[in-house]
């Protein structure tokens, strides 16, 4: 049975109310203000409504309305103020407030009844609304989810590239925001959500190679010029396949915030000298300047069909090359120091 | 139901017709308003020379006052009220008061022998 709250410092008034209200509901009582914030912040079971006096010692309705209205955890129980205020003024601030009810003395109890039922009722209604609203956004977001990471595994196979190769950079992904996370200097950018998405996105990196024809992403030999400036597309073309998967819901969206840096961006180098944008230092974004190089990493340790595969000393060594140049070198010097843990991988 | 002019302090019609003619219930409910100390409260502060607090009091009678239908007691203590938040109030208005809730507490004391 739902629970009722019935706030007054006159037990007469209280008894009143419960009388008629206990037919259909629990009814639990406060005298006072604090005493009813304690049992609205601690009780068990959801309070359904509350119905509350004005003049009270100590702490008066309004104020109590004000703590209501200000913890989430209790801002949508439906509030009925029950009282002898007579001005006007006062229905009209107790309304404005936020209360879903003013109620004068003397009542009618079954008037009370009536009311409070439609405004559990409302109430009902709009937090079944409210859970379908969430999950529907759920569902919408894994949709975008599944389309995303499909279209990566089809990237996968017409490569001719093993599986593996977004398996891994995932896992090193993992491995450097949870590295990074506690590093005061990207305390601000990453948070949690920057640190799950930015793991899931890195699988979607060269996603814009769908539009790179077979002939040159499969070609054994070295790549003319032209044959290069169509390759470096891919990055443009992963983040636009992004945008239009989203079709400009990335706002909220941080899955596809981060996939679309890292495609874009991936191969931005840290002194300006990258593709597609010439994106320098900072301006990079940080998802993408990680998973340069971790694709960098991956791609030295792996057989490709143009080049056999390094050794991880020798990886690192040729990383190290680029530090300050192509790298950021802060971020290369995290992914040296945790360099172990990397070649378990 | 008493013919001594008492019905004026105690409305048992109106009050039953608000309880759904539950007599117990309104048994129970008078003689928690005369457990109330409100009236004693109201004479205090106004003695400390608390008029806020008076006019609170008041208002708190005027409430309980007029759900329990005892309205003699809820006329003089309306104008009571207004009296105190306006920061003052006249003696013969206090004593009006004062009066009412004997009365009314009389008229109780017969009613409830009887429900």
């Amino acid at each position: 049975m739902s629970s009722i709250l019935i706030v007054d410092d006159v037990e007469a008034n209280r008894l009143i109310l419960k009388d008629i209200l206990e037919e259909d509901y629990d009814i639990i009582e406060a005298k006072n203000g604090e005493e009813a914030l304690d049992i609205l912040f601690n009780v068990g079971r959801p309070l359904r409504a509350v119905l509350l006096d004005i003049v009270m010692p100590d702490m008066d309705g309004f104020e109590v309305l004000r703590r209501i209205k200000e913890n989430p955890m209790t801002e949508n129980i439906p509030v009925l103020f029950i009282t002898a205020s007579d001005t006007d003024m006062d229905e009209i601030r107790g309304l404005s407030e936020g209360a879903v009810d003013y109620i004068t003395k003397p009542f009618d109890p079954r008037s009370v009844m009536a009311r409070v039922r439609n405004h559990i009722k409302q109430s009902r209604d709009r937090e079944r609304l409210e859970v379908q609203l969430e999950r529907k956004t759920y569902e919408l977001i894994k949709t975008h989810e599944r389309t995303l990471e499909t279209l990566a595994s089809i990237i996968e196979y017409r490569s001719l590239e093993s599986g593996l190769h977004i398996k891994r950079t995932v896992e090193l992904m993992k491995i450097m925001v949870n590295h990074l996370f506690t590093d005061p200097r990207y305390r601000d950018e990453m948070d949690a959500e920057f640190c799950r998405y930015a793991v899931r996105a890195v699988a979607l990196h060269d996603i814009g190679k769908i539009g790179i024809p077979d002939e040159i992403l499969l070609k054994p030999g070295k790549l003319s010029r032209d044959e290069f400036e169509i390759i470096k597309q891919h990055t443009v073309i992963g983040s636009e396949i992004i945008d239009s998967i989203a079709q400009g819901a990335t706002d909220g969206i941080q899955y596809l915030n981060r996939a679309r840096e890292i495609c874009r961006s991936h191969h931005e180098r840290w002194d300006g000298t990258g593709y597609p944008d010439k994106l320098k230092q900072e301006k990079i974004p940080l998802a993408a300047r990680i998973a340069a190089i971790i694709d960098v990493y991956d791609a030295l340790v792996s057989v490709r069909c143009y080049k056999a595969a390094y050794s991880h000393e020798e990886a690192l060594n040729i990383m190290n090359e680029g530090c300050g140049t192509q790298f950021d070198p802060y971020i290369l010097a995290e992914f040296m120091s945790v360099s172990d843990t990397i070649a378990d991988i | 139901m008493p013919d001594n002019g008492l019905e004026k302090y105690v409305d048992l019609e109106d009050a039953l017709n608000r309880i759904r003619g539950n007599r117990k219930l309104y048994k129970i409910l008078l003689q928690s308003f005369l457990n109330d100390p409100r009236i004693d409260e109201l004479v205090g502060n106004i003695e400390r020379g608390d008029l806020a607090a008076a006019a609170k009091d008041a208002h708190t009678i005027k409430g309980a006052s007029a759900n329990l239908s005892l309205t003699g007691l809820n006329e003089a203590v309306t104008v009571l009220e207004l009296q105190l938040k306006a920061g003052g109030y006249h003696k013969e208005s206090l004593e009006s008061c004062l009066d009412s809730f004997g009365e009314t507490r009389n008229a109780i004391e017969e009613l409830v022998n009887e429900l």
